[in-house]
């Protein structure tokens, strides 16, 4: 009897199960039919987030995060009937790198185009995994982007993606807590660690003028840039050679100036992109953040959000004495992986994605994009756009625009994520007060050209 | 053997003096047979890709050479590179302190539940094994934001307390923050499993030593704990090997705890963090074999340590 | 163990008196209310729920209530946002997030079962069957989890790119059947529980040459089977939700 009993309760849960896993293989398997691997190298051209409007044709394969992708991919595939796109999601950011370097490396499934930010070209360059556009002729495109943008995608003689958008850097500040404390809005960096010091003694440490985070990353890149520092010095010409100048005055004066301020307790030492950041700018422990454009999305939404902060942007400050210089931290480019099965096809569509009037607007007004097409930041749709959350302000036309159109470009690390963790690591030790700012910047340097030499590079 | 012999068919001598009689044999080949389908997937899914992987260990790719063989250099380089060597030292202290913990407190909680049946051991009883079943990031993400000073509780009890809140992500505290997480989450796995045994205990064992005049704690101490040995050596493994291989929780608090945990903070992160980051697959991969080769002569000295006591022979 | 019973006693036996002590000697689970003990389970309980209530709690607030919250961390903001943030969390990206809650819950199903299945069967064979090769097959068994997971990512996601399964539901699946600690379990589990005279009854009664596959030792493997599955249901949702690309 209780065998009968068990043997009937085991087979309507085996029965159950399996009604239940054939049901989510059924639908929760790929939309299409083809749902198979790749053919040969490649990612899948089957497996698509978006629909193919024209059959029979080429069709390319895009990795892409940005936003507006869904409704860039779409609008693309119905104004051109001699190709299509395949767009999938594959992950932000570093996910998205994981996955591109783990099929660069197994030699299939990468996708034809991808979309990489500015500071990743050059190891995903080194890897052998991009391919340049110069051969397919990417030059007459040159002149709808702008110089530092260019700059940014090059290497050498040869250009290996192309530019979408850009991340002029700005100072977003609290004017409610300016006003309260009668602090006038800093444009040097003297006026902002003066500010700094105003600010706490008005609150008691209270209130920060704002956070200098360990893992800074593209921030702090800008921030040496400014400096006039150029850390890194590499071209695809001759990839064997690197020259890396991390220790030089420029470098160890934005290293001191800001572990200065840690010293004073005059900034925070939060982590970037933490709940820990966000909730402190949000309120209002932090009066500053600098941060690029693409930051006025994230302002409004920060958790704990005061809701009477009155947040406006401003310049970046500029060291005293020296030329004004305009920064960049982020945007992303469209690059073509060697894994394409026509680079000329690929490199073409990536060319022409944001390049209509109708599209650019989308990446604009939906993807919260910061083109980086001087025709766009100039022109009066964009140049006049009032940004509601910050009083109406009219961002671009104040600070960003020409901030982007004066950004001259710089070189990126061959080995990224190295060379950031290796800094965060360093950083962090400096604020703990185990080093100084300056042997950090030495110590970064010897652990560069270390890891430099054992990757096979000559210093040069 | 021979007891079980005795009752079969009396045996014809072997074709070839193999072990045991025909029957034995072939018996004994139905063995293969159950083995089978997990030694196939096995085979295909681990041991090919596990091969791949050591020879990939074998070359080297530099970001501005290629790839070429190089026989046991980054074994070499491995072992004399002093990241690898200190995470190496953490998870020592790591393994030295998780496993007797956890274990142990698996143990004491499975005899308590062993031997108080009420609801509240029951409902005991859920709880220790709930976190199990959380998938450790998402557990290490929970612990992240009570360990966090403006989201967690644990503040504002120290506050409450008149005490300085601790930062509990702070190079100071990571250790002891990674050990209550990692013991929360696998205390009630270990103790379901000794538990298990502990309930397959003959009663009748019980009534002998009620009548011999144990209490409960000698009960405990001198039947329960001897008997469950093997389970408990079995855990001790598992704990060890799971404790060198530290890489979940880590990698999660890694955002959150910048300071004290970097990329090379245990070996396992390590080799992920050069692979994926660094996009050194070689290297990684040979990082990964050294750090297995360490795994096992740890597990070996702790089964030749436990020998007697593991039901291994 | 001491010889002399009658001081040594439970307490709460010679409590009960004479006529308490046969009693008591009658039921064989004790009942004695340890208060000590049960103080012990229910902090140990508290500590295990801790976070899980918190997280409750945290899914009812809204992103201000989780930082600014009228209750505290630990209690239910004035604001109970459960269902906005269920609703939010349901058309995420067009109702992906029910997409990835179904996949998860298959794989872990799939991968869950089929697990179980192979460490049973080849958890048996280790404990009962004596075949040549079986040392060896174990100690290999035991060696392969030392190499951890990270190094076998390229070469396993190489393996599937040519066997055209990446994309697919088996790319998950089929290492996720893989368990070895569920082998070892069962292996120590069925040597300890299954004596080797039952076998050599069953064998006896005539249950076939494939030697006793079928109700009793399948019984006794009851308890540590589902706990076999435990392991890889959680082992798979792991593994989707961290390691493979």
């Amino acid at each position: 009897m209780r065998k009968r009993k068990i043997q009937t309760k085991s087979l309507l849960a085996a029965g159950m199960t399996t009604t239940l896993a054939l049901a989510l293989v059924a639908c929760g398997g790929n939309d299409d039919d083809g749902g198979g691997g790749g053919e040969g190298a490649g990612a899948s051209k089957t497996n698509c987030a978006n629909d193919i409007k024209v059959q029979d044709v080429p069709v390319v394969t895009y990795w892409g995060w940005f936003e507006d992708t869904a409704q860039t991919v779409d609008l693309f595939n119905e104004s051109n009937d001699d190709v299509q796109i395949c767009w999938t999601n594959a992950g932000q950011g570093a996910d998205a790198y994981t996955k591109l370097s783990t099929s660069l490396q197994s030699n299939s499934g990468a996708p034809d185009i991808a979309q990489i930010e500015y500071d990743w070209l050059n190891s995903f360059l080194i890897q052998g995994g991009l391919v340049d556009m110069t051969e397919h002729g990417i030059e007459e495109y040159e002149d709808n982007f702008t110089a530092g943008a260019w700059r940014d995608v090059s290497s050498g003689d040869g250009v290996y993606a192309v530019p979408v958008d850009l991340g002029p850097v700005g100072m977003w500040y609290r004017q409610d807590i300016f006003d309260q404390h009668g602090i006038a809005v800093p444009t040097t960096w003297e006026e902002y660690a003066a500010a700094a010091q105003q600010l706490s003694a008005a609150t008691g440490g209270e209130t920060l003028i704002g956070n200098f985070a360990p893992n800074g990353q593209g921030q702090h890149y800008a921030f040496l840039d400014q400096a006039g520092a150029t850390p890194f010095d590499f071209d695809n010409g001759n990839p064997t050679d690197i020259s890396i100048n991390h220790n030089d005055d420029a470098s160890k004066k934005v290293f001191d100036y800001w572990i200065d301020l840690v010293d004073e307790d005059l900034v925070g030492t939060d982590q970037a992109w933490t709940p820990e950041f966000s909730t402190a700018l949000g309120t209002g422990k932090y009066a500053t953040a600098i941060y690029p454009v693409w930051y006025n999305i994230h302002i409004p939404a920060l958790e704990g959000a005061d809701s009477e902060a009155v947040w406006r942007a401003a310049p970046i400050p500029q060291w005293d004495g020296a030329e004004a210089r305009q920064v960049n931290w982020g945007g992303s480019t469209l690059a073509v992986t060697v894994q394409a099965d026509d680079a000329a096809l690929a490199t073409r569509v990536a060319a022409e994605l944001y390049e209509s009037q109708e599209t650019k607007e989308l990446g604009v007004e939906v993807g919260g994009l910061f083109l980086a097409y001087p025709e766009m930041i100039e022109s009066s749709y964009f140049q006049d756009r009032p940004y509601e959350f910050y009083g109406g302000q009219q961002l671009n036309k104040e600070i960003f625009g020409q901030a982007a159109l004066d950004y001259e470009g710089v070189t990126f690390s061959p080995f990224t994520q190295f060379y950031y963790d290796e800094s965060q690591r360093l950083l962090s030790e400096a604020i703990e007060g185990n080093i100084s700012a300056e042997e950090a910047a030495d110590e970064l340097q010897a652990s560069l050209e270390t890891y430099a030499t054992e990757q096979g590079f000559t210093l040069k | 053997m021979s007891a079980s012999t005795a009752l079969e068919t009396p045996a014809r001598p072997p074709a070839t003096p193999k072990r045991g009689t025909t029957l034995e044999r072939k018996t004994a080949r139905f063995g293969w047979v159950f083995l089978a389908p997990f030694a196939v997937v096995f085979l295909v899914f681990l041991v090919l890709p596990l091969g791949y992987a050591f020879w990939m260990s074998l070359h080297t790719n530099t970001l501005a050479g290629g790839e070429q063989f190089a026989g046991l250099a980054n074994y070499t380089r491995a072992f004399t590179d002093e990241r690898f060597l200190s995470g190496l030292t953490r998870v020592g202290g790591f393994a030295l302190v998780f496993v007797p913990l956890q274990i142990g407190l698996a143990l004491v909680f499975a005899l308590i539940l062993d031997d108080v049946r009420t609801r509240l051991s029951r409902f005991t009883r859920l709880m220790i094994f709930a976190p199990y079943a959380i998938p450790g990031v998402i557990g290490a993400l929970m612990w992240g934001f009570l360990y966090s000073p403006s989201f967690g509780p644990l503040v504002g009890f120290f506050d409450f307390l008149n005490v300085q809140a601790p930062d509990l992500l702070s190079r100071d505290s990571i250790f002891w923050s990674l050990t209550n997480i990692v013991t929360w989450q696998w205390t009630g796995y270990y103790m379901i499993i000794i538990y298990a045994s502990l309930q397959s205990i003959d009663p009748s064992i019980y009534e002998a030593a009620r009548i011999d005049g144990a209490t409960r704690l000698q009960t405990a101490l001198q039947i329960k704990i001897p008997i469950v040995t093997s389970s408990l050596v079995l855990t001790g493994v598992f704990a060890l090997i799971g404790t060198l291989q530290f890489f979940t929780e880590p990698q999660v608090l890694a955002p959150l705890a910048g300071n004290a945990i970097d990329a090379a903070y245990t070996p396992n992160l390590y080799a992920y963090n050069l692979a994926f980051s660094y996009q050194q697959f070689n290297y990684a991969s040979a990082i990964s074999f050294a750090l297995g080769l360490m795994v096992f002569l740890a597990s070996i000295i702790f089964l030749i340590a436990t020998r007697r006591k593991s039901g291994l022979n | 163990m001491t010889t002399s019973p009658a001081p040594l006693l439970d307490d709460a036996v010679t409590a009960a008196g004479p006529r308490g002590k046969r009693r008591a000697a009658k039921t064989k689970p004790r009942r004695e209310r340890s208060v000590g003990l049960h103080i012990l389970l229910a902090v140990a309980s508290l500590y295990f729920l801790l976070p899980m209530w918190w997280l409750i709690v945290a899914g009812t607030k809204s992103t201000q209530g989780l930082f600014t919250g009228s209750g505290g961390p630990l209690w239910f903001d004035s604001n109970f946002a459960l269902f906005d943030n269920l609703q939010q969390l349901a058309t995420y990206n067009n109702g992906i997030y029910l997409r990835w809650l179904g996949n998860s819950f298959l794989y872990a199903m799939a991968g869950g079962v089929g697990a179980t299945v192979l460490a049973v069967l080849a958890g048996y064979a280790f404990a009962k069957y004596r075949f040549r090769g079986r040392t060896v097959s174990f100690m290999v068994l035991l060696a392969s989890v030392m190499v951890p997971a990270t190094a076998l990512v390229i070469p396993t996601y190489v393996l599937f790119n040519n066997l055209g399964l990446t994309n697919t539901v088996w790319a998950v699946i089929l290492p996720s059947l893989l368990s070895p600690f569920g082998v070892y379990l069962m292996r120590v589990y069925v040597q300890d529980a299954i004596p080797d005279e039952l076998l050599d009854a069953a064998r006896v009664d005539g249950s076939g040459k494939s030697g006793p596959s079928s109700p009793s030792p399948c019984r006794s493997c009851g308890p540590p089977s589902s706990r076999c599955c435990c392991c890889p249901w959680s082992a798979a949702g792991t593994i989707t939700s961290c390691r493979w690309p």
